[in-house]
């Protein structure tokens, strides 16, 4: 089968997902592939949306599990939050005692990936309008990390990030370190636009770590599956850890 | 990497999964595409093809057309035939046409799909193999009949299930095509139901060795989104539909 070595389950928050998909495949070696189900975030973060994402993460965690998924990912930063970080360990390990397979939680990998890194100051961009800046350097804080600033692209909301260019990722991340340049780290966050290409170069421009919401799931969740190689091209994460 | 563009430059599909989780599609559709043309996909809740299932699915499609729209896709294909074709075998080209009017974004389906691959490849005799129990058997002769009008020569069960379909191996498309062209050589093409199992790799061996066309669902839905899209590339490697028209 296809998935010989490991076969990774997504629930991929955005109610259309294309990106992630795309760029999972640019990082996975041969045998190894990904499960997705798309949950209900689309044009607005709702608390409904956060809620029903994940119910629906739940269900559809279960289905991977007996569809043979290694391990299920329940992404989304923003709806593991809404369950409060504290008890996301928990729902990981109960979910996984019930279907049997490993379980991790988006926010838990990214809290992961930057301990492995030894950041301290974060510096984080994202593409959903600077009204959400707040947001994003609180859900750092909850992880445990120093927010030094938040920056975003304008004008995209979460159905738009398949509209976002390439080059993107790495000018905010060149724009965040000029900002703020006692960042030890440059955060991207959301899985779902085009930054996996990015990351080497802001890592050996900009001096930093570089640790986006989909590497940090893809490594972790590679990680728990048992494909423990070094993966170049990816940033230190997948390189060193 | 092309600095400066998107991933979907050249064009931006938009698919609706008739399956709770995907593995396998995704997989095909970047083997056979070309660069440039990207995939944006929403996952339906279809379990067990209860009446009450495809019927939620129909709506969730129908809504979904208008969320791709809204994403920027530049063609929404929705997916699954049994899905497409439930309100009627009639049904499928007006809805197409009302949806088209209604978010403005070209549209298709499954069902259309591979009604133009089998009217490309000129087919008659089709010979079906798909992956699930035979109790699916009636369904698909009358599908081949009826709504496609062609004549169904036969059907190859592989007796497995919708969870199972990541874990089958490649070749199990190549043997049971081979088991259909045995037991129907007067077929003029081997049809390969489901985009959800692994079959890309037995169009071509299986084309060469009888002389008949292999039309599978992954690769008409990937055929028409690009040239309704105006990708015109010949595609090699995956059978005559892609090389060829």
């Amino acid at each position: 089968m296809y998935g010989y070595r490991a076969r990774i389950g997504y629930c991929s928050p955005p109610v259309v997902t294309e990106v992630f998909v795309y760029e999972f495949y640019k990082m996975a070696p041969p045998g190894v592939t990904l499960l997705l189900t798309t949950l209900e975030v689309g044009l607005e973060y709702t608390q409904q949306a956060f809620d029903g994402s994940h119910d629906r993460s739940l269900e559809a965690a279960r289905y991977m599990a007996g569809s043979g998924a290694d391990v299920v990912v329940l992404g989304g930063n923003p709806v593991n939050q809404s369950r409060g970080v504290e008890n996301l360990p928990g729902i990981c390990a109960d979910l996984a005692k019930e279907t049997g397979t490993k379980v991790v939680a988006s926010t838990l990998c990214q809290k992961e990936a930057m301990e492995k890194l030894g950041v301290k100051k974060v510096a984080s961009a994202h593409a959903s309008g600077a009204k959400h800046n707040e947001r994003h350097a609180e859900q750092m804080r909850n992880m445990g990390f120093e927010s030094v600033g938040v920056t975003s692209l304008e004008g995209h909301k979460l159905l738009g990030y398949g509209r976002i260019p390439t080059e993107a990722a790495f000018d905010i991340a060149k724009q965040l370190k000029t900002d703020y340049p006692e960042a030890d780290c440059i955060h991207l966050a959301s899985a779902h636009w085009p930054t996996a290409h990015a990351i080497d170069r802001i890592e050996a421009e900009l001096g930093v770590s570089v640790m986006n919401s989909q590497q940090a799931i893809v490594w972790k969740a590679f990680r728990s599956a048992g494909i423990t190689e070094p993966i170049e091209g990816f940033g230190r994460l997948f390189r060193e850890f | 990497m092309d600095w400066g563009r998107i991933h979907g430059y050249r064009a931006r599909i938009g698919y609706t999964v008739a399956a709770v989780t995907t593995e396998v599609y995704p997989i095909d559709w970047y083997r056979i595409v070309p660069d440039g043309v990207s995939l944006m996909m929403i996952t339906l809740p279809l379990g067990d093809r209860s009446e009450d299932d495809v019927k939620k699915c129909y709506d969730i499609s129908i809504e979904a057309a208008h969320t791709m729209a809204r994403a920027g896709a530049d063609l929404v294909l929705l997916g699954g035939l049994p899905i497409n074709i439930s309100k009627g075998d009639d049904t499928v080209e007006g809805l197409m046409a009302r949806l088209e009017g209604e978010i403005g974004v070209k549209m298709s389906c499954s069902a259309l799909a591979q009604v133009r691959a089998f009217a490309a490849l000129g087919s008659k005799k089709v010979a079906v193999v798909h992956p699930f129990l035979p109790d699916q058997n009636p369904r698909h002769e009358r599908t081949i009949a009826e709504f496609f009008g062609l004549e169904p020569v036969g059907v190859h069960a592989g007796g497995s299930s919708l969870v199972r379909l990541g874990t089958l191996a490649p070749e199990c498309a190549l043997e049971w095509g081979r088991a259909a062209m045995a037991a129907h050589p007067d077929a003029d093409t081997v049809y390969f139901g489901c985009p959800h199992w692994t079959v890309i790799d037995a169009i071509q061996p299986l084309e060469d060795e009888f002389g008949i066309s292999v039309m599978t669902s992954l690769q008409a839905i990937a055929w028409d989104a690009m040239r309704q899209t105006g990708v015109e590339d010949r595609v090699p490697g995956f059978g005559r539909l892609l090389k060829e028209f």
